[in-house]
């Protein structure tokens, strides 16, 4: 265990810092700055963001070289992560790309399928989407309906799926379909990429608590696609999801903890606002719940260094993972309602006419969402308990 | 950077483990006394192990304090000058109790000084300790001073504590006179206290991973219903609470002790926060743990009640709670300020 930079990570930390430095906007730090634009706009912005990353070559720098990456290691992902945060940089719009599909892609895909569709991820020209969860497939994903049936060139593919973020803005789909008895769950169950420009393709956005309509249903009705369309082998697509979704918690908690750290550094600067004299501060119960949410803050970003260090040695995050976004969740839900308790009746004021929330309530309804998105804090209890705890529950 | 701890340092709070769990007190002491045998040097990861045998300790449910002689070693090392005076005498350490808000009023008199005052101690209960190090204040200078805990103007006061082989000792000095090799300049107290805090939470961890460990156990073996009491989900979603718990302690704990100041103190800040989330984190562990025993929880011939104790006592030590929220809270303050400065 070592917590110094190798001269190598200081000069790769340096020489982001750098850029970073000359290309997030001002205005970006701003408070609610995102909280103000469409999420049309915001996208919009996410998108250029997300171009402008691609040509400082900070994009997909563990990606190997052959497909135009920079095959460092999780660390320099670690420390990407950490410069963004801290020059309070905005998401990038295709994170399901980057994060998600792009690592499926190297660890699961063909060759063809990474040389036609990592450029495109790495520019940010395309967008992807993930279509995983149904109606009646949430917490319990291997009871997916959505069904894909064999054709002389292909598959055709028919079924619902639900809480597709950004799918309005996408133009691929990683759509896991049954392709074999139902009986036998999450063996017939294969992974495809779906263009969403496909004849029977449709998207409704889904408006949600917090006012916005990141979330949409992503109907496939008879969507033709290819045999190269299938990741991995058919009936593996359970395996295929799994490593897809084990490899974007290896990242996508630094990504959400450089968020969430944010958010406390709002807090801190409303109950701390210069000028405030010591006599003007809260009470002493609410400074130690502040200092309690910072400590658990400090100790869930060591925690996910851990699990960087895991995925060093071994290729895949391990039992630290599974615990990471379960803390994660359940932290962003705690600071997000300390927000709240520090609000008077400003806290009940809806100042957008279209219903979208702001401040510290929006942060409350979004962090009700963090405890559900991604597997719920119940499912996720009983993943450890079952998978790491080796009980028989 | 890597941060999993390597096979040696996993070797290392192994044979720790082995030794705390085998019983041997001379094979203790050698465990202790070959941490800081070499002067530390920034990087090196001294406090990391002192933290794994500490962490090993209180994983062992053995009835050992690691912290405080660890410290006795480490103020050994780095002030040689003490190092006569804690050899010629079994001393405890008062800073466990005093924090850094505690210390003593000294006067100077001829070859001696006058030490005045009242501080608390923790003392093992199967021998008489016979002196504490205590911390002490002359003007605006700080001491580490050697006193009797018996003779003319010493009055103690003996508590029993929920650790059956520790006593709280409330000690009252007047006009006690201590030879001046006995009284060292020290400027190191918060150091103290910070290396203090990471080996009590470190020990924590211990207890911690050893309560979920217990708690796995029992939770597949128990049957109740016709199946193991694991099956059902409120008894897993409990142990699932703990891993958490102890991932996220075990993160803090090898953090702030990956680091050092070059003397083997954890940065101060990093010391704070680690000592008010294992406060925060460890107690809840216990508890849950008893309610999923039951009625065996409270056995008294069971560990796990000595476990829980072991547990009230640690989130007690290094200085009170409110000392260290205030530290952290100050830390908060100036960084809104240095941000809106920017």
């Amino acid at each position: 265990m070592n917590v110094t930079e190798t001269p190598d990570q200081a000069r790769f930390r340096h020489e982001l810092r750098t850029w970073l430095d000359a290309h997030v906007r001002p205005e970006w730090r701003e408070p609610g700055f995102e909280e103000q634009a469409s999420v049309a706009l915001r996208f919009a912005v996410r998108r250029k963001w997300h171009r402008t990353l691609a040509t400082g070559g900070w994009i997909g720098v563990e990606w190997p070289v052959e497909y135009g990456g920079r095959g460092l290691t999780p660390v320099h992902g670690l420390i990407l992560s950490e410069e963004l945060a801290r020059a309070r940089a905005l998401p990038i719009a295709d994170w399901v790309g980057v994060e998600l599909v792009a690592p499926t892609l190297l660890r699961c895909g063909s060759h063809e399928q990474r040389e036609r569709y990592l450029p495109g991820i790495m520019d940010g020209s395309q967008v992807w989407c993930q279509g995983f969860s149904e109606p009646a497939a949430g917490s319990d994903l291997a009871a997916v309906t959505t069904v894909a049936t064999r054709t002389a060139d292909g598959y055709r593919i028919s079924g619902h799926k639900r809480w597709t973020s950004w799918a309005q803005f996408a133009d691929f789909a990683l759509v896991l379909a049954r392709t074999g008895d139902p009986a036998e769950r999450h063996r017939t169950l294969s992974c495809f990429i779906v263009p969403l420009g496909s004849p029977g393709v449709t998207i409704e956005p889904i408006p949600m608590l917090y006012g916005d309509a990141e979330e949409c249903d992503l109907h496939l009705d008879d969507v033709e696609v290819p045999a190269d369309a299938l990741v991995g082998e058919e009936n593996k697509g359970w395996r295929t999801v799994m490593t897809s979704l084990t490899l974007a918690r290896g990242s996508a908690t630094l990504i959400r903890i450089a968020a969430l750290k944010r958010t406390f550094d709002g807090l801190t600067r409303d109950v701390f606002a210069p000028g405030v004299p010591a006599a003007g501060l809260p009470d002493d119960s609410v400074l130690r719940s502040l200092a309690l949410l910072h400590a658990r803050l400090e100790a869930l970003g060591h925690l996910a260094r851990r699990k960087m260090g895991e995925m060093e040695d071994d290729g895949l995050p391990g039992q630290i993972a599974s615990t990471e976004k379960l803390l994660w969740a359940r932290l962003s839900s705690d600071i997000a309602r300390f927000g709240m308790e520090t609000q008077d009746l400003d806290g009940i004021v809806e100042p957008d006419p279209t219903g979208v929330s702001t401040g510290w309530r929006r942060e409350m309804y979004r962090a009700m969402a963090n405890e559900i998105e991604g597997g719920t804090n119940a499912i996720q209890r009983t993943t450890i308990a079952r998978h790491v705890l080796k009980l028989p529950c | 950077m890597h941060f999993t701890l390597g096979s040696d340092l996993v070797a290392l709070r192994e044979h720790a483990l082995k030794t705390f769990r085998d019983a041997a007190p001379s094979a203790e002491h050698s465990l202790y006394d070959d941490l800081w045998a070499a002067a530390p040097v920034p990087d090196d990861d001294s406090l990391l192990r002192a933290a794994l045998i500490a962490e090993a300790a209180g994983a062992s449910c053995g009835p050992f304090h690691p912290g405080e002689r660890i410290a006795l070693a480490w103020i050994a090392a780095r002030h040689p000058g003490l190092r006569p005076v804690l050899e010629s005498a079994p001393h405890v350490l008062a800073a466990v109790c005093q924090g850094t808000d505690g210390a003593l009023e000294i006067r100077r008199g001829a070859g001696t000084f006058a030490v005045d005052g009242t501080f608390r101690v923790l003392a093992p209960d199967t021998a008489t300790a016979g002196h504490a190090l205590v911390l002490a204040a002359h003007r605006r200078r700080r001491f580490l001073v050697s006193v009797p805990l018996a003779g003319r103007g010493v009055r103690v006061t003996s508590s029993r504590t929920v650790q059956p082989d520790r006593r709280l000792l409330t000690v009252t000095l007047d006009q006690v006179g201590v030879p001046e090799h006995q009284a060292l300049s020290w400027d190191a107290e918060r150091a103290l206290v910070s290396l203090g805090q990471v080996l009590a939470a470190a020990e924590l961890l211990g207890v911690m991973q050893w309560t979920l460990d217990a708690c796995v156990d029992r939770a597949r073996s128990r049957e109740q219903f016709g199946r193991p009491i694991g099956a059902f989900q409120s008894v897993a979603h409990t142990c699932a609470d703990m891993l958490c718990a102890v991932e996220l302690s075990r993160s803090m704990v090898y953090a702030a002790a990956a680091r050092h100041d070059g003397s083997g103190a954890p940065e101060a800040h990093t010391a704070a926060v680690t000592r008010i989330l294992l406060r925060h984190e460890s107690l809840p562990v216990l508890t849950e743990a008893v309610q999923l025993f039951g009625a065996d929880g409270l056995r008294w011939s069971g560990d796990l009640h000595r476990q829980l104790r072991r547990c009230q006592v640690l989130r007690s030590l290094w200085g009170t709670p409110a000392s260290t929220t205030d530290d952290v809270i100050e830390y908060l303050r100036g960084q809104v300020a240095a941000a809106a400065a920017e």
